[in-house]
């Protein structure tokens, strides 16, 4: 629907362009009165949120046809860039809030304030190796000896792939320790269902590994009671007893995910931000 | 005697902390100091048999997304299972893309494709490419279905779209035969809801153990042709492979992991009814 726009001074000109549109907008918005205000954010919400319905609930027969046409179809690229556009937004309000957080901890001296600088010193640095890797990798880097990496792409190798994804590998690594320390304290046998829990446990954690299946492998593969080995026991209790629950399950949610997404749609949602007037 | 007994409810972490890091930890160091442990037989499931054979499926006028939403978190699971689907895809020769809704998934995937592509003959941008991380979510999955080159306008390394000689004939989903997702989150509905139900888009997905149970409804559907659960799908599927990568060698340590699981709720349940028969009889 919008081609792109190849021009460096064009692209700046739109980007100051909506930047000044924004805060047109959002003065008009912050001097509303605060029951306008609301009537404009209901109407607003309803607007974008109407999109969805019309291009792929209403069941003319071509909703679920692959390159269907519809009169709102031209419409999915640029709402899609919106929705990048807003979920930017959305990770520079997180940044933001982080900021806020820390820079208060550090300013009174709260309790671990000196993690809160290790937040701030790990962010700057990250940021501006990033950007420099990105925009300038051969700064101060001078002649770089073929099979060797200048400075800064160096850095962001050590910090990225030295530091971000051993350090997010070895968190989630400490989750067989605490697994095992929570299953040896919470799994007692106290009723009969702890005990069907029990057994149920036991025969999918043993058809999930080879000394599971290797205990029972020497019941042969055409003989009646094959279904005793733990792989086969196993799978049996994933697909039929497993199954049918996480369905029922899955059911529940995504009615309630539809009911939650028809009460933001139509602002009928109260409690937490929704009611109130800012 | 019960009173020796009623003591194994109340093993202190710090003993099960150090048995865990005993029993995972030394077959996996085991290799690289020159210690050769045995490698256990795998039993491939009907879920792990279908993806392979969808994998073989694939005609060969399409090609095969590979869709890698992990991050390093989840490597130790994904990361094995998407370098074997790799292996496989070299193997057939099927053209594949790499992609990943997260950050750092397609850049080990990349890693996995440059490393086997030496062995295969496969080059980038003739046999495979990487979109690299990709934001916007089902929004982009839409837009990518009806049109590649609108919604990904360069590669991971910043060449557009429209020079990498395998993307010339690859416009939309109906070029795509297979979407391979790796992940351990629960991304699959975005996937079943754009490629599967309005494209007809086969889909398989390698997940990790903690989210596999949720995972099965959709295999009874057949909105998932396939499915590797955790590092023992991975396992199967080198198996499958006759290759003996990451997931069957750490078949062991995950044995000694589940038996040792095993071992300490049979024994905090020994503790528990041991110190109720002390109560009784004290």
């Amino acid at each position: 629907m919008f081609p792109p726009v190849e021009s460096m001074a064009l692209n700046i000109a739109l980007m100051a362009i909506a930047v000044c549109v924004s805060v047109i907008l959002l003065t008009i918005m912050h001097n509303m009165t605060p029951s306008l205000r609301m009537k404009v954010i209901v109407f607003v919400t309803f607007i974008a949120g109407l999109y969805y319905p019309l291009e792929f609930f209403i069941p003319d027969g071509t909703a679920l046809t692959p390159f269907r046409n519809r009169f709102l179809t031209p419409w999915l690229n640029p709402l899609g860039d919106a929705v990048g556009v807003m979920a930017a937004f959305t990770v520079g309000l997180g940044i933001m809030n982080l900021c806020i957080v820390h820079a208060r901890n550090i300013a009174q001296k709260r309790e671990g304030w000196g993690n809160s600088i290790a937040f701030f010193v790990s962010m700057v640095l990250m940021f501006v190796v990033t950007m420099v890797n990105r925009y300038a990798p051969t700064l101060f880097s001078g002649d770089v000896p073929e099979g060797r990496m200048g400075l800064f792409p160096a850095a962001f190798k050590v910090l990225f792939e030295g530091a971000y994804t051993a350090l997010n590998a070895t968190v989630f690594s400490l989750l067989a320790f605490f697994i095992t320390s929570a299953a040896y304290r919470a799994f007692r046998i106290r009723t009969a269902e702890a005990a069907l829990l029990m057994a149920g446990a036991l025969i999918v954690m043993l058809g999930q590994v080879p000394v599971g299946m290797w205990l029972t492998h020497w019941i042969p593969d055409d003989s009646v009671f094959r279904f005793l080995r733990f792989e086969v026991l196993s799978e049996w209790l994933l697909s039929n007893i497993n199954m049918p629950a996480q369905r029922g399950i899955l059911f529940g949610v995504w009615v309630g995910a539809l009911a939650m997404a028809l009460r933001i749609w139509l602002s009928l949602e109260r409690g937490g931000y929704f009611g109130r007037q800012f | 005697m019960f009173v020796i007994f009623a003591r194994f409810q109340q093993v202190d972490r710090r003993i099960i902390y150090m048995l865990v890091w005993l029993l995972i930890g030394f077959p996996i160091i085991a290799p690289y100091i020159g210690i050769n442990l045995p490698i256990l037989p795998m039993y491939p499931t009907r879920a792990a048999r279908s993806f392979f054979e969808t994998v073989e499926s694939v005609p060969n006028d399409k090609v095969v997304l590979v869709a890698c939403d992990f991050d390093p978190g989840t490597l130790g699971e994904n990361g094995p299972q998407c370098r074997a689907v790799i292996e496989h895809l070299m193997r057939c020769r099927k053209k594949f893309i790499i992609m990943g809704l997260d950050q750092v998934g397609p850049t080990i995937a990349q890693a996995y494709a440059e490393e086997l592509g030496k062995k295969y003959g496969y080059r980038y941008g003739i046999d495979f490419c990487n979109f690299g991380w990709i934001t916007g979510g089902q929004m982009f999955l839409e837009r990518m279905c009806r049109d590649i080159h609108a919604a990904v306008r360069q590669d991971k390394m910043g060449t557009p779209i429209n020079e990498i000689p395998m993307m010339r004939n690859v416009r939309s989903a109906k070029d795509i035969g297979l979407v391979a997702e790796f992940t351990g989150a629960g991304l699959l509905p975005l996937y079943i809801a754009t490629f599967h139900a309005q494209f007809g888009v086969k889909l398989a997905q390698g997940c990790t153990g903690i989210i596999g149970p949720e995972q099965f409804p959709y295999l009874d559907t057949g909105q998932l042709s396939g499915l590797l659960v955790g590092l023992k799908g991975a396992a199967e599927y080198e198996e499958m492979l006759k290759i003996a990568s990451g997931g069957k060698r750490a078949m062991l340590p995950q044995s000694a992991g589940h038996l040792l699981i095993i071992i300490l709720v049979a024994l905090g349940n020994l503790g528990m009814w041991a110190a109720k028969r002390v109560g009784r009889e004290g």
